[in-house]
C-alpha cells in the first residue's frame, strides 16, 4: 500500500527509496516493542517506592500499610522482585 | 478594556497553512517557513494514529532536505494522570525526535475518544548560523486510558535554514489531525 506525505498541496506518494527507509524504521520499531513495554513497567514500579517508604525503612518502623498489608520493607522487596523479573526480559 | 491589544494587531489571527491528516504516513508543514517572521507556532490537534503503541516523531527540513542523519538531540518530560510523579524522562540523540518519550500515542482502535494535541514553537528558522531548536508541550490519552502531559525541547545540530517540519508516527499512519502553522509578526 502506497504511503503518502500530507502536504498543503495534497497527498504526495512516497518514492521507492522512502518506502524502503520507512519499512526499515518500522521493522526496527516493532523489534523493540517488548523492551519498551518492560521499561514502561519498570518506570511505573519505581514510582511506587515513595519517600515515606524509604523513611520507614531507615527508621526501622514496622507499621503495616493497610492497602497492601505489608511493612514498607516488605512492599519494597515485593516491588524490587517485580523489577528484577522485568530486567531479566531486557 | 481599552488596553487590550487586538489579535489582528499582533498576528496569529490566520494560519499560514493548514494540513489535515487522513491516513497519512507523514504530515509535512512547509508553507511557509521563511524570514517573514522570527517566531513560528504549530498548533496540532485531534491527532490519532492507527497503532496503539506508536510514538509521534518529527524531523526537520534543514538546508532544503529532511534530515535523516543522527543530528538530533532532545530532552523530554512526561507524566500521567494517575501517577503523581514524572514517570518518563527521556534524553536522547538520534535520527529523529520522539515527542512522547517512549509512551503510547492514542490509538483510534484502542480508544476512539482519545486524541493528542501539541503546541510547538520554532524561532528564526531562516537563520543560517545557529542550531535549530524546537520546544513543545502537549497532552493526550494513551490506550489504558491515562491522560498524559509531555513537554520537551529538541535541536537539530545543523545550522542551515529550516524550511519544513515533518510529523510521523513510529509505525503505521496518522489517522487524523489538523496541523496549523502560524507566524508571529515582528513588530
Amino acid at each position: 500500500m502506497t504511503r503518502y506525505h500530507a502536504t498543503v498541496d495534497g497527498n504526495i506518494p512516497f518514492t521507492p527509496e522512502e518506502e524502503a527507509a520507512r519499512e526499515a524504521e518500522i521493522v526496527e520499531w516493532n523489534a523493540g516493542e517488548a523492551k519498551r513495554g518492560a521499561l514502561r513497567q519498570i518506570v511505573a514500579l519505581e514510582a511506587k517506592i515513595t519517600s515515606r517508604m524509604h523513611r520507614e525503612v531507615i527508621l526501622g518502623k514496622t507499621d503495616v500499610n493497610p492497602e497492601t498489608g505489608k511493612t514498607a520493607k516488605q512492599d519494597i522487596d515485593a516491588i524490587d522482585a517485580q523489577i528484577a523479573a522485568l530486567r531479566a526480559q531486557l | 478594556m481599552s488596553n487590550l491589544i487586538s489579535p489582528a494587531a499582533v498576528g496569529l489571527t490566520k494560519p499560514l497553512s493548514v494540513i489535515v491528516a487522513s491516513g497519512s504516513a507523514t504530515v509535512d508543514i512547509e508553507t511557509t517557513f521563511d524570514s517573514t517572521y522570527d517566531e513560528y507556532l504549530i498548533l496540532a490537534s485531534g491527532i490519532t494514529t492507527d497503532n496503539g503503541s506508536a510514538d509521534l516523531r518529527f524531523r526537520l527540513k534543514i538546508a532544503a532536505a529532511y534530515d535523516t542523519g543522527a543530528n538530533y538531540v532532545e530532552q523530554v518530560f512526561g507524566g500521567e494522570s494517575d501517577v503523581a510523579t514524572l514517570t518518563n524522562v527521556r534524553a536522547a540523540a538520534g535520527t529523529y525526535v520522539d515527542m512522547n518519550c517512549g509512551i503510547q500515542t492514542p490509538s483510534a482502535a484502542a480508544a476512539a475518544s482519545a486524541s493528542a494535541q501539541f503546541e510547538i514553537r520554532i524561532s528564526n528558522p531562516s537563520d543560517t548560523t545557529k542550531k535549530k531548536k524546537v520546544t513543545w508541550r502537549g497532552t493526550f490519552f494513551d490506550k489504558t486510558p491515562a491522560l498524559w502531559q509531555v513537554w520537551g525541547t529538541a535541536a537539530n545540530t545543523g545550522t542551515g535554514a529550516l524550511t519544513g517540519f515533518r510529523f510521523y508516527p513510529s509505525a503505521d499512519n496518522i489517522v487524523a489531525g489538523t496541523f496549523r502553522l502560524y507566524g508571529f509578526k515582528k513588530t
